[in-house]
């Protein structure tokens, strides 16, 4: 059984109400999420949030997940994402966080080396393949938006471009991204 | 994906697919290509195969260890009282409440303000092959479970452990009996489940037991009933 498949079985478990199923769910995948939450949002009270709601969500709505469309980590790891960014989003509107430059620096960390790529997971090195192939500006931009929830307001300010040139060039780079990954 | 994006922006649906999945999608489009999604399953797959490569973003994240205390905020919201992380440290507070609440309870009983009509319970534990006894009575008024050591005790650096052995599901943690006489303050919502509960008394490490179950065989048993 691959770790992919054991997770699947204990979310279909976890579904079904077994607890014992849920803590070993737990201690396979939270420090993962709790690390993603944490790079995110950079405070750990809040990542500790994220973790609790992500979970707890988990516990609920195991059912709902739906393993013809994706693998089980890509599903934790989305709704921990999107949870996080959410965040993210409610503490820049308070101005509880720092807005786009201060994240472009954190950024930089984030773009793997090209030494990296041999260990990879098949979809994370054909995904870093094709984003070689844009401008790295723009690549960037992508993860910007995926890792710290950057609007096309951020980038286009960030950019000094228009929004609506900046978004017409990235639609262009994510038809082009798609097609290399379908090559 | 509506007819302005299309004309518009270059692209079309399957970039839209892209923008949703990495949250770049306009906060005004999202109802109407989500509306589009529903009965879309070649979107559908785009999005997935979408989320999926943008995932892969995160995997030079470096895991990190959360502090144990998430767990149990997290087992405390989903499965209420009836987590296994020992109880007695759970019910420190609830303990030092008790003792208060045992003598409001008595005060109030005797001055016949408060009628219960909860029978106390009481089960005697022992151990089918050795010296073992303890007698415990439950207070329905205070939420009280008294445990008393009669006879025996736990080996050499040893320590007991008081569990609920439900039916169905883990065994619930309720004390570690220290001394001879031992409160035990039950959370209110195991207090319900206490009437004909099988209780049992496991030997563990000092700390109690590392796992949140009983190690070994359990060194004496007995069932909770009325008077």
């Amino acid at each position: 059984m691959t770790a992919q498949d054991e997770i699947e079985a204990l979310l279909g478990r976890v579904a079904g109400g077994d607890r014992g199923a849920f803590r070993r769910l737990y201690a396979a995948m939270a420090p993962r999420l709790y690390g993603l939450a944490l790079r995110i949002l950079r405070d750990e009270i809040l990542a500790q949030d994220i973790l609790e709601e992500v979970f707890v969500r988990v516990w609920k709505a195991a059912g709902q997940y739906r393993g013809a469309l994706a693998a089980p980590e890509t599903w934790l790891v989305t709704i921990t994402r999107d949870a996080a960014i959410a965040r993210l989003g409610e503490e820049r509107a308070a101005g509880r966080m720092v807005g786009l430059l201060e994240i472009t620096e954190r950024l930089y960390a984030t773009r793997p080396d090209a030494e990296d790529l041999a260990g990879m997971r098949e979809e994370a090195r054909a995904l870093e393949v094709c984003l070689r192939e844009l401008p790295r500006a723009r690549a960037d931009m992508l993860r910007h938006a995926y890792l710290y929830g950057a609007t096309y307001d951020d980038l286009a300010k960030g950019a000094g471009t228009s929004k609506h040139a900046l978004r017409a060039a990235v639609r262009t780079d994510l038809v082009q991204v798609r097609e290399c990954l379908s090559g | 994906m509506n007819a302005r994006l299309d004309t518009e922006l270059p692209g079309g649906a399957e970039a839209g697919a892209a923008e949703y999945s990495l949250g770049l999608m306009p906060k005004e489009e999202i109802a109407a290509f989500e509306a589009e999604l529903a009965h879309d399953a070649d979107l559908q797959q785009d999005v997935a195969a979408w989320t999926a490569y943008f995932a892969s973003f995160t995997d030079m994240i470096p895991a990190e260890t959360p502090p144990p205390q998430v767990l149990r905020r997290i087992e405390g919201q989903v499965f209420g009282v009836e987590d296994r992380r020992p109880v007695w440290r759970q019910v420190l507070p609830y303990l030092v409440g008790a003792v208060a609440g045992a003598a409001i309870a008595w005060a109030v009983l005797w001055s016949g303000l408060l009628e219960t009509k909860a029978p106390a319970l009481g089960a005697d534990l022992s151990e089918p092959e050795g010296d073992l006894v303890l007698s415990t009575r439950f207070a329905p008024v205070t939420g009280v479970l008294t445990v008393t050591l009669q006879a025996g005790g736990a080996g050499e650096g040893r320590v007991l452990e008081l569990w609920l052995l439900p039916e169905e599901g883990a065994p619930v943690s309720l004390a570690l009996l220290r001394g001879a006489e031992t409160l035990v303050a039950v959370p209110p919502a195991l207090v319900d489940r206490l009437d004909g509960a099988r209780l049992g008394v496991s030997e563990e490490q000092p700390g109690g037991s590392p796992d949140g179950m009983p190690s070994g065989d359990l060194r004496a048993e007995g069932v909770l009933a009325g008077d």
